[in-house]
């Protein structure tokens, strides 16, 4: 999954935003899928918050339903 | 006077359920590949399932098959990720994510271009005299210039000029 090998020119926006959206919903994925594995290991809002560099409220906001709706 | 009335009080109820569905199918396909909220592209393969299969219809007079354009949105994300030399697939990731057999439409959200799926259908729908039907989703989606619904139909080969003025010639 590492190992980006080449970017896209941004001298072709088209193509450029189309990679960044990609790269994007990547990221949020994988967000997603650590967030869910940190809360199963037993790691709080405020180290998950740390660990993002965003504020508790917003990893909770940004996380909580979908783990909860997932255990449910 | 009094029965059209009532007709257009029917169409709008007929028009609610339409707009239920098409949120809903979304919704689902959103969380199906991975996505928080849905986008205009999400509403696009909603589209396709509504009942009344005019954007199917629209589709197959270009040869398209309306699977395919389910396939291209899987395929988009990772060729795109593939051409930075990105191995994972975002599908793989997404495939764990949490069914949601029940979305709730009163705490609806989407992604910018879904809400302007949703604005220009509405907007739309004041000047039409007739019910809502999927192939007035692909109209809006067409009006788009950028972005993954686009890209998708572009991606399946789709003219997009072609496809513009059939559906064009089915709306009115």
């Amino acid at each position: 999954m590492t190992d980006i090998k080449s970017l896209p020119n941004p001298n072709n926006p088209e193509e450029a935003l189309a990679a960044v959206t990609s790269l994007r919903l990547l990221a949020d994925q994988l967000e997603r899928r650590a967030v869910e594995e940190a809360v199963a290991q037993g790691w709080t809002w405020a180290q998950i918050a740390q660990a993002l560099d965003i504020t508790r409220q917003a990893a909770h906001k940004r996380h909580a339903a979908f783990i909860n709706k997932k255990e449910t | 006077m009094i029965s059209s009335f009532f007709r257009n009080i029917k169409m709008k109820i007929q028009d609610m359920k339409t707009i239920s569905q098409l949120c809903l199918g979304a919704e689902q396909y959103a969380q199906q590949y991975g996505e928080n909220k849905p986008g205009a592209e999400h509403f696009l393969l909603a589209s396709l399932d509504l009942q009344d299969g005019s954007a199917q219809k629209v589709l197959a007079k270009l040869g398209v098959n309306h699977i395919d354009v389910k396939e291209a949105l899987k395929a988009q994300h990772n060729s795109v990720l593939a051409s930075m030399g990105v191995e994972s697939e975002v599908m793989n990731l997404a495939s764990d994510m949490p069914k949601d057999t029940n979305p709730s439409i009163a705490l609806y959200d989407t992604k910018p271009s879904g809400q302007m799926v949703m604005k220009k259908l509405y907007e739309n729908n004041k000047m039409r005299k007739t019910p809502l039907k999927s192939i007035h989703v692909i109209e809006v989606v067409l009006s788009m210039q950028y972005g993954t619904a686009i890209r998708v139909l572009q991606n399946i080969g789709v003219d997009l000029e072609a496809l513009k003025k059939v559906t064009r010639a089915e709306c009115y």
